[in-house]
């Protein structure tokens, strides 16, 4: 729990610093980096207070805040630009992986077996975890912008699109990318642990978006 | 079956940044080095053979981050990439920080031999993670001031690229291997290790001096 805590206020913490320190460019570098560790941590699930959940969540969370803050203090013409960035960077990130696993190993390596079998088991949620994503950061960027058109208040905005973007990153995500790797009942636990999740994050990192929105521009 | 492997690292490394450098300008080049510097980090936890001696992955990526710096230091000068190695060492810690918290926390019982796998490999490499990380920053920190010192002497950009990468690169792969090695490595070992990593990255890094060319032109285009 207390590793966690500390996960969560590093996380936090890093908006505001990397916003005060780099500006703009700070956010997207920082929004990529946090893509990167959703995809590492897909892969290790978490038990907290009884709650399963992937730790992906909280890197995942940290993106669409700052997803957040480009529409609300920054510009649309700046998020559309990090949309379009997301694609060739996650074309990267896979080439990386299929190379890595096409090397031959040495004598020697023992973490290529074991990488293998990560990647073997869990196939399904790593080819579909780039494709959901990508759709659910244009869906809450486009939800998102009806909200703020319709309602000023930051908390109702990012509640709603939360609550609805999360049944196709959460739920229907874990339920279709984990068949073959458990059975149905734990997928739904596991997907509803996640979507649980992402609301309570969301929540948290709240005030987070509100004082970077409020903050003047940072050192360029 | 290595080697071909790693040419087509470092020619898809090459296009891609090429790739990046002509739809995003600076702001691209920036993202690439940190980005890469955390995927080359992550690769270097595996271990392959070339010419009978292991060799961490990664060497393709991680030196298409010095052609992205030189790209950008040849272009705007130094006082552009000021910042980057600042950059590169707040996004590092972060990174790194999350990475071993990762690997402390109770895992689920869904999924969980994944989960175990993950928790040992984290645990198991982190010294790879981190002996590349440092090194990186450390070589691109002498690079920025080798290749501006040598291009104040003569204005070529292939003896400026050439020369720093002859220097920058023993320093960072002799970073990067006794970090690796020097708790249970031998010093045959580590020799070893040194003279093919220094080789094959100067080679990869030589090949580089023609992407600067190349991004030069692009941007004369624009």
């Amino acid at each position: 729990m207390i590793v966690f805590i500390i996960m969560l206020a590093l996380s936090m913490i890093s908006i505001p610093l990397v916003y005060y320190l780099f500006d703009r460019i700070g956010l997207k570098i920082l929004f990529l980096m946090y893509y990167l560790l959703s995809f590492i941590f897909l892969l290790k699930n978490v038990n907290l207070l009884n709650i399963d959940f992937s730790l992906m969540i909280l890197s995942y969370v940290s993106c669409l805040s700052i997803v957040y803050i480009f529409i609300e203090k920054i510009n649309i013409k700046d998020m559309r630009k990090i949309l379009k960035m997301i694609i060739p960077f996650v074309a990267l990130i896979l080439i990386s992986i299929i190379i890595s696993v096409l090397y031959n190993q040495s004598v020697t390596d023992v973490v290529t077996v074991n990488l293998k079998r990560m990647v073997e088991s869990n196939v399904l949620l790593l080819i579909l975890y780039p494709i959901i994503t990508t759709l659910s950061i244009y869906c809450t960027y486009k939800i998102y912008n009806i909200m703020k058109k319709n309602s000023n208040i930051l908390f109702i905005n990012i509640s709603l699109t939360t609550i609805l973007v999360g049944i196709l990153d959460c739920i229907i995500f874990y339920i279709i990318g984990n068949i073959g790797t458990m059975d149905f009942v734990s997928s739904i636990k596991l997907g509803l642990g996640n979507y649980l999740l992402k609301i309570i994050l969301s929540l948290i990192f709240l005030p987070i978006i509100s004082y970077v929105n409020k903050r003047k521009k940072g050192v360029q | 079956m290595n080697i071909l492997f790693l040419i087509i690292e470092v020619i898809i490394s090459y296009i891609l940044l090429l790739f990046v450098y002509k739809k995003y300008k600076e702001e691209g080049i920036y993202i690439w080095i940190v980005i890469l510097l955390l995927i080359s980090s992550f690769m270097s936890i595996k271990s392959i053979e070339i010419n009978n001696v292991d060799i961490a992955l990664g060497l393709g990526v991680s030196s298409s981050i010095y052609i992205a710096n030189n790209i950008l230091l040849q272009k705007k000068g130094t006082e552009y990439i000021k910042n980057t190695t600042t950059i590169l060492f707040i996004f590092s810690v972060i990174f790194i920080f999350l990475l071993i918290l990762s690997s402390g926390i109770t895992i689920s019982e869904y999924n969980s031999i994944t989960s175990l796998m993950y928790d040992s490999i984290m645990f198991s490499n982190i010294k790879f993670i981190l002996a590349n990380i440092i090194s990186i920053i450390i070589g691109l920190y002498v690079n920025n001031y080798v290749y501006y010192e040598l291009r104040k002497i003569k204005n070529k950009l292939w003896i400026s690229n050439i020369l720093s990468s002859l220097i920058f690169t023993f320093i960072e792969v002799l970073i990067f291997v006794f970090i690796t090695n020097f708790i249970n490595g031998s010093l045959y070992v580590m020799m070893t290790t040194l003279v093919i990593r220094y080789i094959i990255k100067i080679m990869i890094l030589i090949i580089g001096t023609d992407i600067i060319y190349i991004a030069n032109n692009f941007k004369e285009r624009v």
